[in-house]
C-alpha cells in the first residue's frame, strides 16, 4: 500500500528528471526511427537476431496458408 | 507447412564450406538493424570447386526455383552465371547471388565482411557500412527506403563500445 508521504508528491517536481531523461535519450531520431527498436535489436546476439527475422518468415508462411475466414465467423 | 529454419540453411552452407557472404537484409538484421524480410540473400564465389559445394548443399537443401511449377533444381552452368536465381528450399527462401547490380562480385565484398557467430557458425555477414554504401549506389526505392533505419543503427553502434 502506498504511504501517503509518497502519494502527495507533487507531479511537477518529478517532470524535469522525466524530460532530461527523454532528451538524453531520444525515442526517435530526426528520420523518425524508432531508436528504442534499434538498441533493442542492438542488445540481442547475432543468433537471437536471426531467430527474429526466423519467426516473422514462419509467421507470414502461415498467414499465406491459413484458410479464409468462413461466413459465421465475420 | 513449410517450417523456415534458418540455421540449418547456414549449418549445411558450412558443412559444405561453401563461400559466400550473407547480404540484403539479412545482414541488415545481422548487424543489428531492425528490419524484417522473407528471405535470405547470399552473395558466392563464382569459382569451380565453389560451385561444386554450392550445388551440392543447394541439393541437400532441396533448393529449386521459386514460382517455378516446374520444380527445377540449380546446376552448376546455372550457377556459374552472375545473374540471381531465386530459390525456395526446405529450410526457407533464398536468393543466391551471383553479383550484386551484375557488377559487384564475392571478392569485391569479402573484405568488407565481418565474420560472426550465427547459430553455432561462423559466417561472413556484410558489414553495416558497406551495406548502406550499396544500398545508397543502387538508389532503388527500396533500398533507399531502408537507409534511415541503417544508418541509424551505425551510429547507435558507433556510439557503443560493444562490437556486432
Amino acid at each position: 500500500m502506498l504511504s501517503s508521504e509518497t502519494m502527495t508528491v507533487p507531479l511537477s517536481s518529478s517532470l524535469p528528471v522525466v524530460a532530461a531523461a527523454e532528451a538524453a535519450t531520444p525515442a526517435y531520431d530526426e528520420n523518425g526511427v524508432d531508436l528504442s527498436l534499434v538498441r533493442y535489436s542492438l542488445s540481442l546476439t547475432p543468433t537471437q537476431r536471426l531467430k527474429a527475422v526466423e519467426n516473422f518468415m514462419n509467421a507470414m508462411a502461415s498467414v499465406r496458408i491459413a484458410p479464409p475466414p468462413s461466413d459465421s465467423a465475420k | 507447412m513449410a517450417v523456415f529454419d534458418l540455421g540449418r540453411l547456414l549449418l549445411v552452407l558450412s558443412e559444405e564450406q561453401v563461400e559466400f557472404i550473407i547480404v540484403g537484409g539479412v545482414a541488415a538484421a545481422l548487424q543489428g538493424a531492425p528490419v524484417l524480410t522473407q528471405d535470405v540473400d547470399i552473395l558466392y564465389r563464382i569459382e569451380q570447386g565453389n560451385l561444386e559445394r554450392l550445388e551440392r548443399a543447394l541439393s541437400r537443401l532441396h533448393a529449386v526455383a521459386r514460382g517455378d511449377a516446374r520444380n527445377l533444381p540449380f546446376g552448376k552452368s546455372h550457377l556459374m552465371t552472375t545473374g540471381h536465381k531465386l530459390a525456395m528450399t526446405d529450410a526457407g527462401a533464398l536468393d543466391v547471388l551471383g553479383s550484386i547490380n551484375d557488377s559487384v562480385l564475392y571478392d569485391d565484398l569479402v573484405g568488407s565482411s565481418d565474420e560472426l557467430e550465427v547459430t553455432g557458425q561462423r559466417v561472413k555477414v556484410l558489414s553495416l557500412r558497406r551495406l548502406i554504401e550499396l544500398k545508397r549506389a543502387l538508389a532503388r526505392p527500396k533500398d533507399l527506403a531502408m537507409l534511415p533505419v541503417l544508418e541509424a543503427t551505425l551510429r547507435e553502434r558507433e556510439g557503443c563500445t560493444s562490437g556486432p
